[in-house]
């Protein structure tokens, strides 16, 4: 399992415009691309996952190419196999926990699962063990549920590649260790590799295999965190890789780091 | 798609009287008449004032010729004085007609509705005008715009992070719309489209003006008020106020409760 990832694009608003330029490989279970806000991961990940199109680029996961610029390649995001977890796991308000997790793979004029899609739907959410919660609603539900719901949502289409915007940052502190927990055995049971994007160093800390450094739009280093001695792209070795994060970040977000809303230029 | 013409209007002679009843009482016309003209033969099919039909249709050949030309209404400003009318018995007697103005049009539906009501009659001889399907078309063109205003706001206010995920999980633009956007919208919608019935409800006269104000046919709560009150029966138009004044407000109401944010928790 192999993503290249090499996009460039202007993103634009109001106050600003933003240089997109991004390119990476990676091919472990579990990648994490880190950055502080506004450093354009959210807007690599949109482009993975067919919600941005991209100036130039190409994107292939699992040798299925899914943008290519040259090629004039641009595979819609509902025929991209690619899940994607939002930041608030933007669960249907209107529907129930089962008719949440059912909608990717229920016909289009059913809201009830259909017959063949009730059992996944069940097995499914006992896996996540809120098989109790089937007839609530996303309101009704915690927060670490209601990430529960939103990985089974994705899961159920059986994506090639998960991708999650910074999943735990909507979980208090304490849950977000039982939850970071719980991401890596959906990765074991599932076997899907995940793309994570974060600008917490814990979560590189607990998760990452491969890191992606991400500066002001352009990747600033990619990093092998499988096993120490910790080696960057050079094959140089990186000491203290996550102590250095912690103290990046916090220049970062002292500095003027904007967070303004950005839009694609078509 | 040209129906039977003859056969379907005299399906409508009741109407027909109706409509030149009211023509001639709007227009304070001494005659109002309506003529059907198929084949060069001339067939009076009702009309007001008139004393001895051979005669009349007679003396109308002339006017039926001319108006046909005309493609709008034909006005004729002094019949006496105009030289393609000077002379003809029915615009000449003085004694008769005290206004010596001719207004003629030739459709049944007295030049009123503009081209698409032509067509409609020409083509499929669907008549609007003084019908109570005019006063819904009326109503249904004056409220409009309340209606899309008030679906274009409720389907931009659903989160498009919700229509995004559902992209990515696989579903068709349709599904999307379907599953996610409708159902995230419809209480909006639903909302709007009450306002637009409370509108309707009030509409006054673009109704008056297409449906006209036949009682039992074409009248409207709103025109039976102004006509109770014109003809001083202020019981009954007091009562109607209060009819509609319930409508209205029961509306507002229920309107308000479906557009109260409903995902709060």
């Amino acid at each position: 399992m192999r993503i290249e990832v090499s996009v460039r694009t202007t993103l634009r608003s109001k106050a600003r415009e933003f240089r997109l330029d991004v390119e990476f490989t990676c091919q472990d279970d579990v990648s994490v691309m880190f950055g502080a806000s506004g450093s354009g991961k959210s807007a690599t990940l949109r482009a993975i996952a067919g919600l941005e199109h991209p100036d130039s680029g190409r994107i292939v996961v699992d040798g299925r190419v899914l943008f290519d610029s040259a090629r004039g390649i641009d595979v819609p995001a509902r025929m991209r196999s690619v899940g994607y977890v939002f930041q608030d796991y933007a669960l249907f308000p209107h529907l129930t926990v089962e008719e949440n997790v059912a909608l990717p793979v229920n016909p289009w004029w059913r809201r009830r699962p259909a017959r063949d899609v009730a059992k996944r739907v069940r097995d499914l959410l006992d896996i996540f063990e809120i098989g109790n919660l089937s007839q609530s609603y996303p309101w009704q539900i915690s927060g670490g549920q209601r990430q529960r719901v939103g990985l089974a949502r994705t899961l159920i289409r059986k994506p090639a590649i998960l991708l999650l915007d910074e999943p735990f940052a909507a979980l208090d502190p304490l849950l977000r260790i039982r939850m970071r927990q719980e991401l890596l055995n959906t990765q074991w049971l599932f076997k899907v590799p995940m793309l994570v994007i974060t600008h917490d160093p814990q979560d590189v800390a607990a998760l990452a295999e491969n890191l992606v450094v991400l500066r002001r739009g352009r990747v600033e280093r990619t990093v092998d965190l499988k096993g120490p001695p910790y080696r960057d792209e050079k094959g140089i070795p990186v000491r203290g890789v996550i102590r250095q994060l912690l103290m990046e970040t916090s220049v970062e977000s002292n500095g003027t780091q904007e967070q303004l809303p950005l839009r694609a230029v078509r | 798609m040209r129906r039977d013409r003859l056969g379907f209007l005299s399906a409508m002679v009741r109407t027909y009287d109706d409509i030149v009843t009211l023509a001639a009482h709007i227009f304070e016309a001494p005659i109002a008449a309506i003529l059907h003209i198929e084949n060069e033969e001339h067939n009076l099919k009702t009309a007001v004032g008139v004393r001895g039909a051979e005669s009349f249709l007679l003396n109308t050949r002339r006017f039926c010729d001319e108006t046909m030309a005309e493609p709008d209404v034909m006005v004729v400003e002094d019949t006496v004085c105009d030289e393609r009318f000077a002379g003809n018995p029915l615009t000449s007697d003085l004694k008769r007609y005290e206004r010596n103005v001719a207004l003629v049009a030739h459709d049944p539906t007295l030049g009123i509705g503009g081209p698409t009501v032509a067509w409609l009659d020409a083509a499929f001889g669907i008549t609007l005008i003084f019908t109570w399907q005019g006063a819904v078309i009326a109503s249904t063109l004056v409220a409009f715009p309340l209606v899309y205003k008030a679906a274009a706001t409720a389907f931009e206010g659903v989160d498009q992070q919700f229509e995004q995920v559902a992209r990515v999980l696989g579903k068709s633009e349709w599904a999307v719309f379907l599953r996610v956007t409708l159902p995230l919208a419809w209480r909006g919608i639903l909302a709007g489209s009450m306002l637009g019935f409370a509108r309707a409800l009030g509409e006054f006269g673009a109704t008056l003006m297409v449906a006209g104000n036949i009682p039992g046919r074409t009248q409207t709560l709103s025109i039976a008020i102004y006509d109770a009150v014109e003809a001083g029966r202020d019981e009954v138009a007091n009562f109607l106020v209060i009819v509609t004044s319930v409508v209205c407000i029961t509306i507002l109401v229920a309107s308000g409760k479906l557009l109260k944010p409903r995902y709060a928790g």
